[in-house]
């Protein structure tokens, strides 16, 4: 099956707040100079829990009415969207302007609120994990298409792949896409029960790595048909697939069959081979499994090139930020090629025999990736890739 | 696209002839119809929440109204689309009291994978071999028309060679929760599983805004009930069963409205 | 405690932990195997272990170093049994 090549989508700006940074700007010169996200949990009770630290943002300010009830995961939007519209604006109708949100986690704060002494309606409401993208709504005056992806860890880059096919069936002249997802005690109760997180510091594709560390944040961008698109933009989305792994509840399939399908959809839809991509961010969340099922998929994927293409995890400063996560790695990949630099694989340090690609170790890269590729699993046997192109300076 | 088959569980009884005519009247004084477990069992489901029975056997009872056997849709060429608008919400509650209570039941290792949304469809994806395209949308029945249409254009530009789009809805753990939140819901509540198995031909179609709900629409809530992001898949089925032409479906979440419209009847010709 | 009681309690924590309907693990003994995929196992994935593995903390009292290797001590009911009786201090 050989789908048609799609049009492109362009990618005018993106916005973010992240553990290393609470803008774009400061996300991109934490990466560059290996700033370490990961400090001990301040902002709920972790004295329970094996594992207490998380990429955790320390100072949440928020733009006026980003969130009325108090609820972090829409403040964490709010941030993003306000970091993207100082960048860009949303020039288009509130009706042509379109919402698509990854999250793992959605509302899952104000469910635990509202179990409490918090008996009110609203809070109830606020449980729903499509809550924070419809609060977006209202604050963008986004009157198209609102809507919420959930493929567990994968979910912005579904997001983003999403709103591009809005584009694509003219169902919005903008589209907002991307991902977000809070530190709660629920997540941080449930990656520590499963024995995920690791007491040592991150260390992706390293010999010594021993599992991941959770993180939070949100990551937002612009998407725009090339024919309405600024000259001013960041690149383009060229390809977007998924692939379930139909394998286990939790941990990914042995052979990484879904995240491999994915890849070579992507690819396919983007148009290019092996021979075109000039980076790859992986999903690299350092548990022993991932890094190496990820290592051989890409070996497969890239074939013969597969040594000589730098790729890098950002999970070392950053903590896993989830549904965050692959929205923020694509902005990554595009901010690569604006200033020609590959962040480095911040923690990994003694390579692993089994992991012997280039992974970018211990200082950034002097390169200026044109074609990026960015993988990402989740939960549930999700899988996706993009495909993006950056815009040379 | 063309509809191959539709499978249907809802607190009702299975598929349409279960169907009470008038839901409000058959439910008396109950606000809640929940759905009886699924006769699945034994060591493949015994860690399987209630809600993930529900998914898998209303893809079972796809295959057998459409005289398919688990390997027409297994493998890489179906992709799999699943809806819910709080499907999550039992999983979620069991696991953050199950921290509050001494006890941990309901808190270890087994569970926290379940309170994902993907729990769901992944354990669909396991029972039926499904390795195809794969997307999860949170909301209700408008998030199922924009399902219903991403199925649509993935059909249309081949990205798949069958799509399955999949609801489940639960609503009996968290009862007073959706009391609480009442203006997003109607009554009575009614717990539900629906799916269609969509292939290519048929007429194009795209979801777009609706001002109004359809008769459909108005069918499904006057004979089911509130079932959240499984009512355009009920729709669905019933415009099968009648032949509609043409027919549209809408469906309405947080104030927003969305249709889908298609020419002649969504289940013809038959083969 | 006599080796049949550690195996009498891991059947306990398999029904109560593990969600194993009581008649699937009525028969098992010292040999039967865990993981999945070996023959005549009752089938324990990745997640199984980890369950079962705070589950044992638990129940006896014990800290597992999940640093080490733990594939041959969770072979089998008796190979897990005398991992746990080397642990359990005796009162």
């Amino acid at each position: 099956m050989a789908p048609l090549r799609t049009e492109s989508v362009v990618i005018v700006g993106a916005g973010a707040i992240t553990p290393i940074g609470s803008d774009l700007d400061a996300f991109w010169s934490g990466l560059v100079t290996g700033s370490d996200g990961i400090s001990l949990i301040e902002r709920f009770p972790v004295g329970d829990l094996r594992v207490r630290r998380g990429g955790e943002i320390k100072k949440l300010s928020l733009p006026d009415g980003a969130s009325p009830d108090g609820c972090r995961a829409s403040g964490l939007l709010g941030a993003a969207a306000a970091d993207l519209l100082a960048r860009t604006s949303l020039d288009a109708a509130p009706a042509r302007r379109a919402i698509v949100v990854g999250t793992a986690l959605g509302g899952v704060e104000e469910l635990e609120r509202a179990l409490g002494p918090d008996r009110t309606a609203r809070r109830a409401a606020g449980a729903f994990y499509d809550s924070p993208a419809h609060a977006l709504a209202r604050r963008l005056d986004a009157r198209g298409p609102v809507l919420t992806v959930s493929t567990a860890c994968a979910s912005g880059a579904t997001a983003i792949g999403v709103g591009a096919d809005l584009l694509r069936d003219d169902r919005a002249d903008l589209v907002v896409a991307g991902g977000y997802d809070v530190l709660c005690r629920f997540v941080m109760r449930g990656f520590d029960v499963l024995r995920s997180l690791t007491r040592e510091r991150v260390r992706p594709f390293d010999r010594r790595r021993s599992g991941l560390l959770l993180g939070e944040g949100a990551a937002l961008v612009l998407l725009a048909r090339e024919t309405d698109a600024p000259h001013e933009r960041l690149g383009r989305l060229l390809g977007h697939a998924s692939a379930s792994d139909g394998s286990h509840i939790a941990a990914p399939d042995p052979d990484g069959r879904g995240l491999e399908a994915a890849i070579r959809a992507a690819m396919r839809q983007a148009g290019v081979t092996a021979g075109d991509v000039d980076f790859v961010s992986a999903h690299g969340t350092a548990t022993p499994l991932n890094d190496r099922i990820e290592t051989g998929v890409l070996k497969r994927v890239l074939g013969a090139r597969a040594g000589q293409i730098p790729l890098n995890s950002i999970k070392g400063g950053l903590g896993h930020t989830m549904g965050a996560a692959a929205a923020l790695e694509a902005i990554m990949c595009l901010l690569a090629s604006r200033h020609g630099t590959i962040p480095h694989t911040l923690g990994l340090e003694e390579p692993d025999p089994e992991c012997d690609l280039d992974y970018v170790p211990l200082s950034p890269r002097a390169a200026r990736p044109r074609l990026s590729l960015s993988t990402s699993a989740g939960f549930g046997g999700c899988n996706a890739a993009l495909v993006v192109e950056g815009r040379l300076a | 696209m063309r509809v191959a088959g539709v499978g249907l569980l809802t607190g009702w009884g299975e598929g349409l002839a279960a169907l009470p005519a008038h839901a409000r009247r058959a439910a008396g004084s109950r606000s809640l119809i929940p759905l009886a477990a699924p006769p699945l069992g034994g060591e493949r489901f015994r860690r399987a929440t209630r809600e993930c029975l529900f998914g898998v056997t209303a893809v079972y009872a796809l295959l057998r109204e459409a005289g398919l056997g688990s390997e027409a849709i297994a493998g890489g060429d179906t992709a799999l689309i699943y809806v819910t608008a709080g499907g999550y919400g039992a999983s979620n509650r069991a696991f953050i009291e199950a921290a509050a209570s001494a006890g941990r039941e309901s808190g270890g290792a087994l569970y926290f994978p379940y309170t994902a949304p993907s729990a769901i469809p992944a354990e669909v994806t396991i029972e039926f071999g499904l390795r195809g395209p794969y997307v999860i949308l949170i909301g209700g029945a408008a998030a199922t028309i924009e399902a219903l249409g991403q199925a649509d254009r993935m059909l249309a530009e081949g990205t798949c060679a069958r799509a399955l789009v999949l609801a489940v809805e639960t609503f009996a753990e968290c009862a007073d929760l959706y009391a609480r939140g009442r203006w997003l819901v109607e009554w009575p509540l009614v717990e539900a599983a629906a799916c269609a198995l969509l292939l290519p031909g048929g007429n194009g179609m795209m979801a777009g805004p609706a001002e109004r709900a359809s008769p459909l629409e108005e069918a499904v809530r006057r004979r089911v009930g509130e079932t959240l992001a499984c009512a355009p898949l009920i729709g669905l089925a019933l415009a099968c069963a009648a032949g509609d032409d043409p027919w549209e479906l809408t469906g309405q979440w947080r104030g927003r409205r969305l249709a889908l419209r298609g020419e002649r009847s969504p289940a013809g010709p038959r083969r | 405690m006599e080796p049949k009681e550690f195996l009498d309690e891991l059947k306990t924590l398999f029904v109560t932990r593990l969600k194993f309907e009581p008649r699937r693990v009525a028969d098992v003994g010292f040999e039967t195997a865990l993981p999945k995929g070996v023959e005549g196992s009752v089938g324990l994935d990745s997640l199984d272990f980890i369950e079962l593995g705070i589950a044992i903390e638990e129940r006896f009292g014990i800290v597992i170093d999940e640093s080490q290797d733990l594939a041959e001590h969770f072979a089998s009911f008796g190979t897990l049994c005398r991992f746990i009786a080397e642990r359990v201090k005796t009162p």
